[in-house]
């Protein structure tokens, strides 16, 4: 006859076990279809603030995993509606976020445009929704040949209910998708250098995603 | 027969009972009639400055692309700045033109449909407005993910229950709380 202890101990093994290989393992179909909708990574990207720009950070990034750092809002911001093949990733814009309860935070994209709050940003467990947002910068402009810097700050005409990821409803416009989706997220509504190459020279990543003609 | 066979055998008949009962088809001759407020003040064309019909304030408050914005929805919102209903005549994109009498007849199937029965009761007066669930889960008395959206007495409030009971001897839709409420 075993004894009480051990297969009291016995149990204990089992159970945390069990546990384990369901924190470690994604079970939710859905959840995963969606991480594996987005694809590999892109050879020459490595995983980190650069990588992955125009894509739905929070399928990821939401706390389901696979990605250990959590964001609450992020997404990437580009150029121009007009300039948008390919888009190319605008850094130095402050993103501006206000929630249900007034707070106002303001957030700055890197040089491919992506930006992203975590929870320590926020406090008392914001940021929440519904949310409002502006993005803001100065971006140059052509005048006649001359470029004149023009600063810009448009505001999203309708407020966000409950989604953290700019992407999940501001996407890439394409003949299967134009009717519920307001394009990606555009700086310039009007203005459209077609010299425009990025804000950065130096960034380490080409602002220009994958898949539009880019690269690392 | 034993006492545990019989038991066994007639719980046995129970549950294919209760199979084939579930596995009934509905009957699509089947009509569930709804008596259901006015659409022209659901639409709200044509309206003057300063009004708005209540179509526009569930396009504003709960259309967004992210909430009831998505086709797969039960209560699901078309609307100029969310969702477009695609027409073959037409490529709507949010944030073009304008909301569309397609749009408009859409949301308003929507809304009436949900709970077709209770939409009756509401709009003849035998229920207050807080049985369905377009009034439950905005105020959260029913769990929503949305959250509040609104609150009771508010301009949304006072929008959408007016328009629930408009043509029932009480007034019509408080137009002017619509439009509030879609600011």
């Amino acid at each position: 006859m075993m004894d009480a202890r051990i297969r009291s101990a016995l149990a204990s093994v089992v159970i945390a076990l069990a546990a384990g290989s369901a924190a470690s393992c994604n079970t939710d179909p859905v959840h995963k279809a969606a991480v594996d909708n987005l694809g590999p990574e892109i050879a020459g990207v490595p995983k980190g603030e650069y990588h992955r720009a125009g894509q739905p950070c929070l399928t990821c990034h939401g706390g389901e995993g696979p990605a250990k750092q959590v964001f609450t809002v992020a997404g990437t911001v580009f150029y121009g509606p007009a300039n948008t093949q390919p888009p190319i990733g605008v850094g130095g814009v402050t993103v501006t976020i206000e929630d249900d309860y007034g707070s106002t935070y303001a957030f700055t994209t890197n040089c491919v445009g992506n930006f992203y709050v975590q929870p320590g940003d926020w406090p008392a467990g914001g940021p929440f929704f519904p949310l409002l947002v502006t993005i803001s910068a100065t971006v140059p402009e052509p005048n006649n040949g001359a470029e004149t810097p023009t600063y810009l700050a448009p505001s999203m005409v309708s407020h966000i209910g409950r989604t953290g990821s700019c992407a999940d409803c501001h996407q890439y416009v394409t003949q299967d998708n134009y009717y519920m989706t307001p394009g990606l997220v555009n700086l310039t509504q009007t203005v459209d250098d077609p010299n425009y190459q990025g804000s950065d020279p130096n960034c380490p990543v080409n602002p220009v995603p994958a898949g539009y003609g880019g690269g690392p | 027969m034993s006492a545990r066979l019989a038991v066994a055998t007639a719980f046995a008949a129970l549950l294919a009972v209760s199979s084939v009962e579930a596995c009934k088809a509905p009957n699509p001759n089947d009509i569930t009639e709804i008596d259901a407020p006015p659409f022209d003040q659901f639409a709200g064309t044509n309206l003057p400055a300063g009004q708005a019909g209540v179509s526009r304030v569930l396009e504003k408050r709960c259309g967004t692309l992210d909430c009831h914005g998505q086709v797969g929805r039960a209560l699901r919102i078309y609307g100029v700045d969310g969702l477009r209903f695609v027409e073959a005549d037409a490529e709507n994109q949010p944030g073009q033109g304008a909301t569309t009498e397609t749009e408009l007849t859409a949301n308003y199937q929507s809304v009436i449909a949900l709970q077709p029965e209770i939409m009756t009761q509401v709009h003849e007066l035998q229920l207050a407005p807080e049985a369905l669930l377009l009034i439950r889960k905005p105020l959260q008395l029913e769990r929503h993910k949305g959250g509040e959206v609104f609150a009771t007495g508010d301009d949304a409030y006072a929008c959408i229950t007016s328009w629930l009971s408009a043509g029932e001897g009480v007034g019509d839709t408080d137009f002017t709380s619509c439009a509030n409420a879609a600011q």
